[in-house]
């Protein structure tokens, strides 16, 4: 009963579903839902804002691999390898 | 519990802390869109971020190199001065050491002195505006295919003109390994001193084909310093460059203060070795070439050493003379041209030049050339190397490696040369 | 007489104006090398004042102290195993949550604790007001505004820092939550029976464990108490 009850609850708390940071256009808002990049990469992101619960927003693109995405008040560059590892929704 | 291991739910844990107080302390008026936006969008532009970032580049080159060329000049000015008073001195052994050895030796090393610190300069002003970290973004796809970072790109550039603040400038690299490849690499851009030295020797033996052959050691360089750098980082490094990912800094008009301090502390680590170790070794250098007193070059404890690597390099078709030029172009690549001179007793390039065209094959010239771009950096350099990896061990191992590489490259040159029936 | 000469730390994010604040704190006293046996640059600098000689130490610019990166392990290794008298954080004031992810965990490490509240002028231009007395009293730490590149603050940091030293204030713990802080209370029980573990911050040890953070794992496989550790972390899997 309680595992039919969180299987049936647990997209309900993305209003969308997941997916990849990557994935946004520019100037597109998100919230960060969590972040996959294996052991070391995920605690780098989430240490450089990259929180559950946190607004992200794609500023631009200056070329097809990487973006600026402003979080926290602050803009970083990355690339989209990188970008792909936050899931947001 | 949450089903979320701690080692997840403790980072959340200190933002939720921290949004919670920034929530009681902070005050939130409007936000206005800062000058960085819009400074942004023109630096890092699809189609102008490029060319702005060369043409900034551009100018801390020139600024660097030619700017900085009359107080080269002047150092080095002043040290033949000193040295022409120098060799009055009575004593003859007293006159040479005080002349060649320390006055030359001083004037070798602290010619370097206008380069570095206009170069500190001009990154300290890209650094605090905050430039910087953008110059990295937009190279890193580029250099990061050759296992660097983006900001390597800058220091390998900086090789071009000289190796020694070009090494000295990697400290801009945050990741050890990224900064090791990079250091590691950059004495094969061939820096301005090795130019009169391709000049000489191409234009003795390569006839029309002079300028093509100076042209391509450059091209040669910068293609063993990427495949180096690409070998480095599968071999003795292993994974990848670290992957991009930099805060942008907000831009900010670059304070002088901050930028004059950023020179002044790197320009005084490259004058407190220019004094101890690199003074040092161009007094032995002096001490090898001038003694026994009297023997002359050739019986000098350089020509004799010279004599003894000479079966070394004889594949490659040096004699002894190009042997010992190469040991004294281990004090600065330039003094090669200076040392064959001093070989075959005459003084101008031209003559040099004369007779370097009918004692060489326009092959062994060539191997020659680019045994000159690789063989090891100068002693300057070394110093750096030394001073910057903190490691006798990379250092030692850039020398190893270098020496090998020039072999095996010039070998195959001359290998090539003779299959397609030159020399 | 006590000692005069005080041991400080400069440690921040990245782009806080770390270094303009290092500059006018040391003026032109400073002197750089490399930290020993590493390719990162080490700044060091001096100033004297009321009468202390003060030495202050420029750590890598770090988003945390996880000991991921190299300069975190610098910075983590600095004030773990130097045990600096006073360290000081320099806040970027316009962005203050990020920054305090810092402060938390230089809280963890119980280091004698300075904020420099910087860029006020910038977080002010853009629409942000903080209440810095207010910050000082949540986090029970020294708080000083500054703007390093106008060298406004740069005496009362100072004073700050000489006070901070005379006077050393263990800042207080912060809970994290019921869950994390029962597992924490668990271990520090744990580790207090270890002499060799004793020499750190057991709170901080604590945290880092459940972080499974390398370094301090790999010095608690070493340790007389493992097998009481591994129960405790044993309920989470």
């Amino acid at each position: 009963m309680l595992g039919q009850d969180s299987s049936i609850n647990e997209p309900a708390r993305f209003s969308t579903l997941p997916r990849p940071l990557s994935t946004l256009s520019p100037g597109e808002e998100a919230v960060v839902l969590f972040v996959d990049g294996g052991r070391g990469f995920t605690k780098r992101l989430v240490e450089m804002g990259f929180v559950p619960g946190v607004r992200v927003r794609v500023l631009f693109s200056p070329n097809p691999g990487s973006r600026i995405v402003e979080v926290m008040g602050a803009r970083i560059a990355l690339s989209v390898g990188i970008l792909s590892k936050v899931y947001v929704g | 519990m949450s089903g979320k291991s701690f080692e997840a739910l403790i980072p959340e844990r200190r933002y939720e802390v921290a949004s919670k107080i920034t929530q009681r302390v902070v005050k939130k008026r409007e936000t206005r869109p800062s000058i960085s936006d819009a400074l942004d969008q023109v630096f890092l532009h699809k189609w102008l971020g490029l060319p702005i970032f060369f043409a900034m580049l551009w100018a801390a080159f020139r600024w660097t190199f030619d700017a900085s060329a009359p107080v080269s000049d002047a150092i080095d000015a002043f040290f033949s001065w000193l040295g022409e008073i120098a060799a009055t001195v009575p004593n003859e052994v007293l006159a040479s050491f005080l002349s060649d050895g320390l006055c030359g030796g001083l004037g070798f090393v602290l010619v370097f002195v206008g380069p570095i610190f206009f170069l500190f300069f001009a990154l300290g002003l890209l650094e605090d505006s905050g430039y910087l970290a953008r110059a990295a973004f937009l190279m890193d796809r580029l250099m990061h295919r050759f296992g660097m970072h983006g900001r390597s790109f800058i220091c390998m550039l900086m090789g071009f003109g000289c190796n020694l603040p070009a090494i000295m400038s990697t400290r801009t690299i945050a990741d050890e390994k990224d900064r090791l490849t990079t250091i590691l690499v950059n004495p094969l851009m061939s820096c301005s001193a090795r130019l009169p030295v391709y000049v000489v020797v191409a234009g003795a033996v390569m006839g029309q084909y002079a300028s093509a052959a100076v042209f391509s050691m450059y091209v040669l360089g910068l293609a063993l310093a990427l495949m180096m750098a690409l070998l480095f980082r599968r071999v003795l490094f292993g994974g990848e460059p670290s992957p991009f990912i930099m805060e942008l800094p907000p831009y900010s008009k670059p304070l002088m203060r901050n930028v004059f301090i950023y020179m002044w502390e790197r320009g005084v680590v490259f004058l407190k070795k220019a004094a101890t170790i690199l003074l040092a070794g161009a007094l032995i250098l002096w001490f090898l070439s001038t003694f026994p007193w009297g023997a002359g070059v050739e019986n000098s404890y350089a020509g004799l050493l010279g004599h003894a690597i000479e079966p070394l390099l004889r594949p490659l078709g040096f004699d002894w003379r190009l042997a010992v030029a190469l040991f004294f172009g281990f004090m600065a690549k330039e003094v090669v041209v200076e040392a064959l001179g001093i070989l075959y007793g005459v003084e101008e390039e031209e003559a040099v030049s004369a007779i370097l065209a009918n004692s060489i094959t326009p092959l062994t010239g060539y191997a020659f050339m680019a045994f000159t771009l690789i063989y090891i950096p100068c002693l300057a350099t070394i110093g750096i190397i030394r001073s910057e990896t903190g490691s006798w061990r990379w250092t030692l191992f850039s020398v190893a490696y270098l020496l090998a590489l020039a072999y095996i490259v010039s070998a195959l040159i001359v290998a090539l040369g003779h299959l397609l029936g030159f020399g | 007489m006590s000692k005069r000469e005080i041991l400080v730390g400069l440690i921040g994010n990245p782009n806080v104006g770390k270094s303009s604040v290092f500059n006018r704190l040391t003026g032109a006293k400073q002197r750089i090398g490399n930290w020993p046996g590493k390719t990162v640059e080490k700044k060091e600098g001096w100033f004297r004042h009321r009468g202390f000689s003060v030495h202050v130490v420029d750590l890598p610019g770090v988003y945390s102290l996880s000991a991921i990166s190299i300069d975190e392990a610098i910075a983590r290794d600095f004030i773990v195993e130097e045990k600096p008298d006073v360290v000081v954080d320099i806040v970027d004031a316009s962005n203050l949550e990020r920054n305090l992810y810092l402060v938390l965990q230089l809280i963890e490490l119980e280091a004698n604790l300075v904020i420099a509240l910087n860029k006020i002028d910038l977080a002010q231009s853009m629409g942000f007001e903080v209440d810095h007395e207010a910050l000082s009293r949540e986090l029970s730490i020294p708080v000083v505004p500054t703007i390093a590149t106008k060298g406004y603050g740069i005496d009362e940091l100072k004073d700050a820092i000489i006070s901070s030293f005379e006077n050393p204030q263990p800042p207080k713990p912060i809970s994290y939550g019921e869950d994390v802080e029962q597992a924490i209370s668990e271990l520090v029980e744990a580790f207090r029976s270890d002499a060799e573990l004793s020499k750190y911050p057991l709170r901080w040890l604590a945290i880092m464990c459940l972080e499974r953070d390398q370094t301090v794992a790999s010095l608690i496989k070493k340790s007389s108490i493992y097998d009481k550790v591994k129960e405790v972390l044993g309920f989470e899997r």
